[in-house]
């Protein structure tokens, strides 16, 4: 049962509840794209207020990745009509090789938030233009990033603004900015919409921003929310963010992302959360914080509470194996996995939690998991081989392979009788014949790269 | 007396030079009714020569294909030929001439689930029958290892053994190993093997014995299909009947399509060169027996098939082809079907609509000449202040004209394409004179926006043309005009070759232009490898250095009166 009254609190360590390796794995797997063996165990060392510091501030970004992914961004490299499946491994590349995963995980957050789609915008310059402003502000002002929204010249034409003018306006973006990105069903009415519709007319993109056209614009006087003004969209959305119902919306729909998807949390438990967000002026850093530092984030209750995005699970593995892989064979993949960056499916964004899994992509995850593993996958290669990190790290005995794989990719968090099935396969295969050209160390490896496998299909790992 | 001539016996008998024995041709072995048949001469002579490549050791450092081979797949191919290398005691040049040194051969019927046979001819039955042990042996292994229960199955034959392995039957016998899909085809060959005949299988069968003939001596490997019963089946009259009517193959495939329906096979041949490879395929069927409308696509007799192809400085393609359009337009009644015609008719109706009224649609494609020219090069210098969003390479169009008609017919037409083009783009008239020739040609306005081109690859083009003596030369910037008119006027002393079409990519002029339009290829290479930055554009310059090594690609079409021949030349670079 959760105490809403202690459940905000920061989580301090204790004797019955330590900070340890399952926290620690817990912490990169929901507020970053997985750790590294080193990174845990450097976590673990690091008490968890230094690991809350270093995830929710990140690190400075190196050079060389500013430089590459500014590079793959420029409109030389991407031009508005480049495929989404590239705009997609663009972005997973960050992913993989930022030092901030954090913001990129809220920028996937605040993606799936303003589902917009490159399936019907057709241009690659505006849903790079797009990300942007996400990435800007996805721990930073949830005000200024709505704002910008609503000139932004990706989501102008995906809600059709680009169509609304004075005396035909089209209800789309007025709509779903109150259901979809401020307030949630209920919490407005037809009239509202009918009326903010208005003020979104004349909107227009010049020289790739969106702009208002005055002469486009409905300059009458409009009535939202019980207030009357001659409001444009920026005043819509200040509005929007005025309504007790907003930063409640909001709160909610992070602590399915961040806390779990598997219980609908009461309102007295997200009520401080929302008190929160409003006295912090929206600023969603602040909240992400105070969620990740809290009791109830490290509490049984919410522990893999949630089932890992596609995307979750993909980097989880590349990042576990301390692999360097193609974003754009990993982006391609995903797409079978059912999540392509840059193209959810509605406006409503993905669905997530069970509806991420059934007999095809649980199928198609564990080929995937294959061909990142096995080295023999073309695409991949030998660039997230298993049996090289176990080498660095220097697992021999079985015991110590299957220990140190379960560590990494579930921090051990398996019955044993799973552990003791990793170690009966290592000892069947050890008697298995192979073909008598495989030198010894191939046999070695094989076997490591299979059990890495195996440990990857675990129900466990595809729980976040 | 008696030792000392049974000494010099038996010296002479040890010292003399004695030919050994060729080995017997495998294609004996095949079904006579195999459809296709693939037969490698001497596969340690191709093995060797394309190992020997030094584009292949080149090849090997790309990242992009180093990944290829340190996969776990290739690298395990490597180490099981190590390890056949090492049982079987030998080097594998060594051991591709002890089991395969007589030819391998491919036989099969086409389509689906239909048989198919391999022979691998040896010199040597014991290494054959290591050799065949070993595998056997191999494949079990990683059967086994892989958890495919599948096991091989030794069966008598006639006093032979076959092995079955799932699907697949294989056996060995003397310097002989067959494989085939099916039990039957290897319980034929053992047949024949038994009965001793070096005569037989494939090597009666006429359209195998022509298709060899009709290629160059000593290939490296050779190939025929057998068209004469393909041809039968209902599918292959629908194709060539849909063909003939589709107006687009005709103009482009239609002489082609036409041969392969004449012949009874296709042949072709892997050839080892001086400079490099030939590919060369041969069709029994020539122009002599086209329908009198196919001259759209040869010349008449006498005159030259294609000009000589233009090559100005940054050439990466260049095409050379035989096209009478003219001769298509005055005879399209015959040549088309109704509703192309009507198709036709229509364009020039909209056509007409824009040209000035001194110009008709029909002078116009009717003083049109029957030799084309095309070429894709690199260009030094944008034609804008403004960048495109991605540098494109320049191309340039020549044709031959019948009647200077055609150059003043065309030219107003373009001009007036320029005049809507200028309204509707703010496009702007340029006119220069280089080497006593006048460039007329368009420019776009910088700085404004066209909705159609967001990612501004207009700014790559400045439309132009010129007449250069009897030559029609269209540029997409006037600095491909101004590399094309010197070309032109030196192609115009040089003859022309027989071949209708020809055409030959520049392994240089390629490697320039990676390097131009290197950033989606750096992007794309940081994207597939999951490398930085810097790394990807080393990675980049490798491989244009690479591509610069390839030499060219040549491909010539002859249509000759009773031969169809195409040609396909690498020609490594020295």
């Amino acid at each position: 049962m959760i105490d809403p009254k202690t459940a905000w609190a920061p989580y301090t360590p204790s004797a019955e509840n330590p900070w340890d390796l399952r926290k620690a794995g817990h912490l990169f797997r929901r507020a970053a794209f997985g750790a590294t063996a080193t990174e845990l165990q450097d976590a673990v060392a690091a008490g968890h207020e230094k690991t809350l510091d270093r995830i929710i501030n990140g690190n400075p970004e190196s050079a060389d990745f500013t430089a590459t992914s500014d590079f793959m961004a420029s409109e030389r490299s991407m031009p508005a009509g480049t495929e989404t499946n590239r705009l997609a491994a663009w972005w997973l590349d960050r992913m993989l090789k930022t030092a901030h995963p954090l913001r990129e995980k809220l920028s996937l957050f605040w993606h799936n938030h303003f589902a917009t789609s490159n399936s019907k915008v057709l241009n690659a310059r505006y849903m790079l233009g797009q990300y942007r402003p996400i990435h800007q502000h996805s721990l930073g002002s949830f005000r200024e990033l709505l704002i910008a929204m609503g000139t932004d010249p990706a989501m102008l034409i995906w809600l059709d603004t680009t169509q609304s003018v004075k005396g035909k306006p089209n209800e789309n973006y007025a709509r779903e900015l109150m259901e979809l990105f401020s307030l949630g069903v209920g919490h407005y009415t037809e009239t509202d919409i009918r009326e903010a519709a208005k003020a979104f007319t004349g909107y227009e993109i010049k020289d790739g921003k969106g702009i208002l056209n005055e002469s486009q614009h409905d300059t009458s006087k409009k009535r939202v929310f019980g207030q009357s003004g001659n409001f444009q969209g920026q005043d819509i959305a200040r509005l929007c963010l005025a309504q007790s119902a907003c930063p409640r919306f909001l709160v909610r729909k992070l602590f399915a992302f961040f806390i779990s998807e598997a219980e609908m949390p009461s309102e007295e438990l997200l009520e401080p959360l929302s008190q929160f967000y409003r006295e912090v002026e929206f600023d969603t850093g602040k909240l992400v914080s105070r969620m990740l530092r809290s009791n109830l984030f490290f509490s049984p209750n919410v522990y893999r509470a949630r089932i890992k995005s596609p995307v979750e699970f993909a980097a989880g593995i590349v990042r576990g194996l301390d692999g360097r892989v193609g974003a754009l064979p990993l982006a391609e993949s995903l797409a079978e996995l059912g999540q392509v960056l840059f193209a959810p499916p509605s406006v409503k964004g993905w669905d997530g939690g069970p509806a991420w899994l059934n007999a095809q992509t649980l199928l198609f995850r564990n080929n995937l998991a294959l061909a990142l593993t096995s080295t023999e996958d073309t695409r991949f290669s030998t660039r997230c081989d298993p049996a090289a990190l176990l080498a660095r790290h220097a697992r021999r005995s079985d015991a110590e392979i299957v220990d140190f794989l379960l560590d990494l990719f579930v921090q051990g968090d398996v019955p044993d009788a799973s552990r003791t099935k990793l170690l009966d396969y290592l000892a069947r295969a050890k008697q298995t014949n192979y073909p008598a050209y495989w030198a010894e160390n191939d046999v070695v490896q094989h076997r490591m790269r299979a059990v890495t496998h195996l440990v990857l299909t675990l129900p466990e790992f595809e729980l976040c | 007396m008696l030792r000392l001539c049974l000494l010099a016996f038996a010296l002479l008998t040890f010292t003399c030079p004695i030919r050994a024995a060729e080995p017997p041709d495998p294609l004996r072995l095949l079904p006579e009714s195999s459809q296709l048949i693939l037969k490698i001469e001497k596969p340690r002579q191709l093995a060797e020569a394309v190992v020997s490549l030094d584009v292949l050791a080149t090849a090997q450092q790309i990242p992009q294909v180093r990944a290829v081979l340190e996969s776990g797949n290739a690298s395990r191919a490597l180490q099981m030929l190590a390890y056949f290398e090492r049982e079987l005691g030998a080097k594998w040049p060594e051991l591709l001439d002890r089991i395969a040194g007589g030819g391998i051969a491919l036989g099969a019927s086409l389509g689906d689930n239909e048989p198919a046979l391999l022979v691998l001819q040896g010199t040597d039955a014991n290494e054959s029958q290591q050799a065949f042990e070993l595998l056997v042996k191999v494949v079990e292994e990683e059967l086994t290892r892989a958890g495919i229960p599948i096991k091989p199955e030794k069966r008598a034959y006639k006093g032979s053994t076959t092995v079955k392995l799932g699907d697949i039957t294989a056996a060995q016998v003397g310097t002989v190993i067959l494989v085939s899909n099916k039990p039957e085809p290897v319980h034929s060959a053992l047949d024949k093997l038994k009965s001793g005949k070096l005569a037989g299988g494939a090597l009666t069968n006429k359209s195998v014995r022509d298709a060899r003939q009709r290629l160059p001596q000593n290939p490296l490997a050779w190939l025929c299909v057998d068209l004469a019963t393909l041809k039968q089946s209902q599918a292959s009259k629908d194709f060539f009947d849909a063909t003939r009517k589709d107006f687009l193959q005709t103009i482009v495939v239609g002489s082609s399509i036409d041969c392969v329906r004449r012949s009874d096979y296709i042949a072709a041949g892997l050839f080892l060169e001086k400079t490099g490879f030939r590919l060369a395929v041969r069709l029994p069927a020539g122009r002599s027996e086209f329908p009198p409308e196919f001259a759209l696509h040869v010349p008449p007799e006498g005159k030259m098939g294609s000009l000589p192809l233009l090559e100005p400085a940054g050439v990466v393609y260049s095409q050379s082809f035989y096209l009478d359009v003219a001769f298509m337009w005055q005879n399209r009644e015959k040549l088309l079907n109704e509703e192309t015609r009507t198709g036709l008719e229509e364009f020039e109706k909209q056509v007409s609509k824009i040209l000035p009224g001194s110009v008709k649609v029909g002078d116009l494609i009717e003083s049109w000449g029957p030799y084309h020219r095309l070429v894709v090069l690199n260009q030094e210098k944008l034609p804008y202040n403004t960048e495109p969003g991605q540098r494109l390479p320049g191309f340039g169009y020549v044709a031959s004209m019948r009647d200077p008609k055609f150059a003043r017919g065309l030219e107003a037409a373009l001009r007036s394409g320029g005049v809507i083009g200028s309204l509707q783009y703010a496009m702007k008239y340029k006119q220069e004179t280089f080497d006593g020739i006048k460039i007329v040609g368009y420019r776009f306005a910088e700085g404004k926006p066209v909705d159609l081109d967001p990612d501004d690859y207009r700014y790559n083009f400045e439309p132009c043309f010129c007449v250069v003596d009897d030559y029609f030369v269209l540029a997409s910037s006037f600095e491909v005009a101004r590399k094309l008119i010197p070309e032109v006027r030196r192609t115009a002393k040089l003859p022309g070759t027989p071949a209708v079409w020809k055409a030959k990519a520049y392994g240089e002029g390629g490697a320039e232009l990676l390097t131009t339009v290197a950033d989606p290829l750096i992007t794309e290479t940081i994207l597939s490898e999951g490398i930085g930055l810097d790394e990807a554009r080393q990675q980049v310059k490798y491989l244009a250095k690479y591509v610069r090594q390839l030499g060219t690609i040549r491909i010539e079409l002859d249509e000759r009166d009773t031969e169809y021949r195409l040609d396909v030349v690498w020609e490594l670079k020295k």
